[in-house]
């Protein structure tokens, strides 16, 4: 195998995809490296094709395999059908100084194959947020800079929406939206009639519903409804690095993908003053290898990526590849998914639904987005779901249950429900470093994560609450109940920053092309590069983000 | 009113009981061997006429994709963590003890019967009353998720290609 390439990827999930994708088909021989095995479209989903009685435990997960997974298993993904798409987590250990679920996906196409498929635009009111509101740093970039590649990723991706016109979530380049159901319809009116800045709209999400050219070149079709996503897609109907990025880098020629490849650290070269190539540590057999290139992303995942920079010390960077200033590994934040809230919709009981629709509908942030009405900083945005289950009585024991189950099964009300995603502060407090005793199977030093919530976060879940419930009661819901999750940092799954963009380099560690400022030929495009997190899902950014960096990287350092 | 209620199913379970260990779906001779549950012939065949009681396995459910009875208990020695192994095992051998006790070595049907129903009067041990539970939420997961059960009385659908938001019922 050859050991030059022109750029090295570190991580084959979604944002290292894109970066392989762009640099292939420009003509650039390219190295992806993943940790986890190869995950091939369509091949390497055993699950999808499983009818629900074909499961040997018709939806419970063995016990051995909760034992192995003790924190995926928490995972809203983690289901018998899905396990395999989890690694092992007894030889991935990391040190909770804090409580923190870090949920993985080591493998190629990484947590795209698992996503939410959730891809709403940041706005300025986004972007400036934190100049605004006085914390972490101002962002180097705003939606103009980012806006193209909103709309380049888009294309490619899919995405289903509608034009809503609204300044805090900018419109896209669609795909059409499936219905809202008649209780959504209801909630909408109900509170656009009694809000001025409060909108419910259709949840724009990564599913094909229109049937395109460059879709068909993909190898895609339409979306066919089945709610299973989590398994992987057989037609390609979902967004996911495995049935796209890939294949489209593999296709050019000049794709070299490299899975159970586990990165230590990226080589600096002192004489050249930039980095030159990272050390591998082959996941399987253990051997050790390098690979040079002339440019390095990094999109191992947020903590990954921290961890590899923290993990690349020279006698230049005794503290970590690039970090002058001492703040890699800070300033970490997340979404605080905790706030749930639950309720009974008397009306249409004479309407129901029919097929399933992979999205939800979506309430944008409306708190402190045009002036700060609250003792919080920022916001949260929300869920709308609204569902009939079928429900059946189970009390009775033998004919009289079987008679219960076979003849009185119905479909019950229509249940409401949201979870709220609010944005976190990033603090200097919030942080993850290297152990100084414990490393992993392969020699890699474990991670240490100290992340937990704060005051700011208890009071937005609080006000969430109480909007909510005005929301709701106006809207004539019934039986509303709050709950508080009490989710661990984490689970969220949308850990961002540590390596944060910025105008300073003295207070940050990219430039708003993502280049480190001190290393200039490494880039890192995924969530370690986020400044601050808003409340949006946040991958249509990081890809968009990614597509950038790669074309500013090609035009000035790969030419 | 729980009573009442175990009451009333008494009365419509008697009537569906007649012939539990006759129509076995084993080899009366052999019982599949569990790992992590240590099973003789007489408590597998004790279970199974426990999970028909339960609820009894009809036309309504065919073609069956397995043994009920096998699902339940492969659920529980794959799913189920050592503590509440031990506790479901303690339940079953609890069980069956009070049962041998209040009406002798034969099980009849009427008997079992009732005896299943008097669990949900909370008037039992813990262990019996969590045997009995977690037989039932088996076996009605099972009922739930078969082929017949979820096209014919859930609509359900495994490639639906489509979504509809209102319509009229």
């Amino acid at each position: 195998m050859d050991q030059q390439f022109d750029a090295i990827v570190i991580g084959a999930g979604m944002t290292g995809g894109w970066a392989a994708k762009e640099f292939c088909e420009k003509g650039h021989k390219t190295l992806l490296l993943e940790r986890g095995r190869d995950v091939k479209h369509i091949a390497d989903y055993p699950t999808t094709g499983m009818q629900p009685w074909e499961f040997k435990y018709r939806g419970n997960i063995p016990y051995t395999i909760k034992k192995k997974h003790p924190i995926a298993s928490k995972c809203y993904a983690f289901r018998e059908d899905t396990t395999h798409f989890f690694p092992d987590e007894e030889t991935q250990p990391y040190i909770q100084e804090k409580p923190f679920d870090w949920v993985r996906a080591y493998q190629v196409g990484g947590r795209s194959i698992l996503w939410a498929r959730q891809t709403q635009r940041w706005s300025d009111y986004d972007f400036e947020g934190p100049l605004r509101d006085g914390f972490a740093v101002d962002w180097p970039i705003r939606y103009k800079d980012l806006v193209d590649w909103y709309s380049y990723v888009e294309k490619y991706v899919g995405i289903s929406g509608n034009k809503d016109g609204l300044d805090t979530l900018p419109d896209g380049e669609f795909l059409k939206a499936w219905d809202l159901n008649c209780v959504e319809e209801h909630f909408q009116d109900i509170v656009k009639k009694n809000y001025k800045n409060r909108h419910v709209i259709y949840a724009r999400c990564a599913h094909l519903t229109e049937d395109k050219e460059i879709y068909r070149k993909q190898g895609r079709t339409l979306c066919q409804n089945r709610g299973i996503c989590e398994r992987g897609c057989p037609f390609g109907g979902y967004f996911n690095a495995n049935s796209t990025l890939i294949p489209a880098a593999n296709k050019t020629g000049n794709l070299t993908l490299r899975p159970h490849s586990v990165v230590h650290s990226i080589i600096f070269d002192e004489q050249l003053n930039r980095a030159t190539g990272v050390r591998v540590v082959d996941a399987e057999t253990g051997e050790t290898m390098e690979y040079l290139a002339k440019v390095i992303f990094v999109n191992a995942g947020t903590l990954n990526t921290n961890l590899i920079l923290l993990n690349s010390t020279s006698e230049r960077f005794p503290n970590g590849l690039g970090n002058d200033n001492g703040l890699l590994g800070k300033y970490i934040a997340f979404h605080n998914y905790r706030g749930r809230i639950y309720a009974t919709h008397p009306g249409h009981t004479d309407f129901k639904t029919e097929g399933k629709r992979p999205t939800s509908t979506y309430v944008p942030r409306f708190r402190n987005v045009y002036e700060q009405e609250t003792d919080f900083l920022r916001g949260y945005a929300a869920t709308f779901n609204a569902l009939r289950r079928y429900e059946t009585d189970t009390k009775g024991f033998g004919s009289a249950l079987e008679e219960d189950l076979l003849n009185k099964t119905k479909l019950g009300p229509w249940k409401v429900s949201s979870t709220m995603m609010g944005e976190t502060i990033p603090k200097e407090s919030n942080f993850v470093s290297l152990s100084e005793t414990e490393r992993d199977k392969w020699g890699v030093p474990v991670l240490k994560i100290n992340i937990e919530y704060d005051e700011n976060d208890e009071k937005m879940m609080l006000d969430f609450k109480e909007q909510m419930t005005d929301m709701y009661q106006k809207a004539g819901f019934t039986d509303i109940q709050f709950r508080d999750a009490g989710w661990n940092p984490g689970l969220d799954i949308h850990e961002m920053g540590g390596v944060r963009m910025g105008k300073d380099k003295n207070t940050s560690l990219l430039n708003g092309q993502n280049q480190l400022h001190a290393c200039p030929n490494v880039y890192v495009t995924d969530g370690a590069c986020m400044t601050s997190v808003s409340t949006q899902n946040p991958s249509l950014t990081f890809m968009a983000l990614t597509a950038r960096a790669a074309k500013h990287a090609m035009e000035n350092l790969m030419s | 009113m729980k009573r009442r209620n175990a009451i009333r199913n008494i009365a419509v379970l008697s009537t569906g009981v007649g012939l539990l260990s006759s129509c076995n779906w084993w080899d009366t001779t052999r019982v599949p061997v569990y790992e992590n549950i240590s099973l003789d012939k007489d408590k597998w065949f004790f279970i199974n006429d426990i999970s028909r009681l339960i609820l009894p396995v009809t036309t309504s459910e065919q073609p069956l994709t397995e043994s009920p009875t096998h699902f339940v208990l492969t659920s529980v020695n794959d799913c189920f963590s050592p503590k509440d192994i031990q506790r479901f095992l303690e339940g079953c051998t609890s069980f069956q003890i009070s049962f041998h006790e209040n009406y002798g070595k034969e099980i009849q049907s009427e008997d079992l019967s009732d005896f299943v129903v008097a669990l949900s009067a909370e008037d039992l041990p813990d262990s019996q009353g969590y045997f009995i539970e977690v037989v039932k939420n088996l076996r009605i997961r099972y009922f739930m998720s078969e082929e017949n059960f979820l096209k014919n009385k859930l609509d359900f659908e495994f490639v639906p290609g489509r979504f509809s938001g209102c319509v009229k019922i």
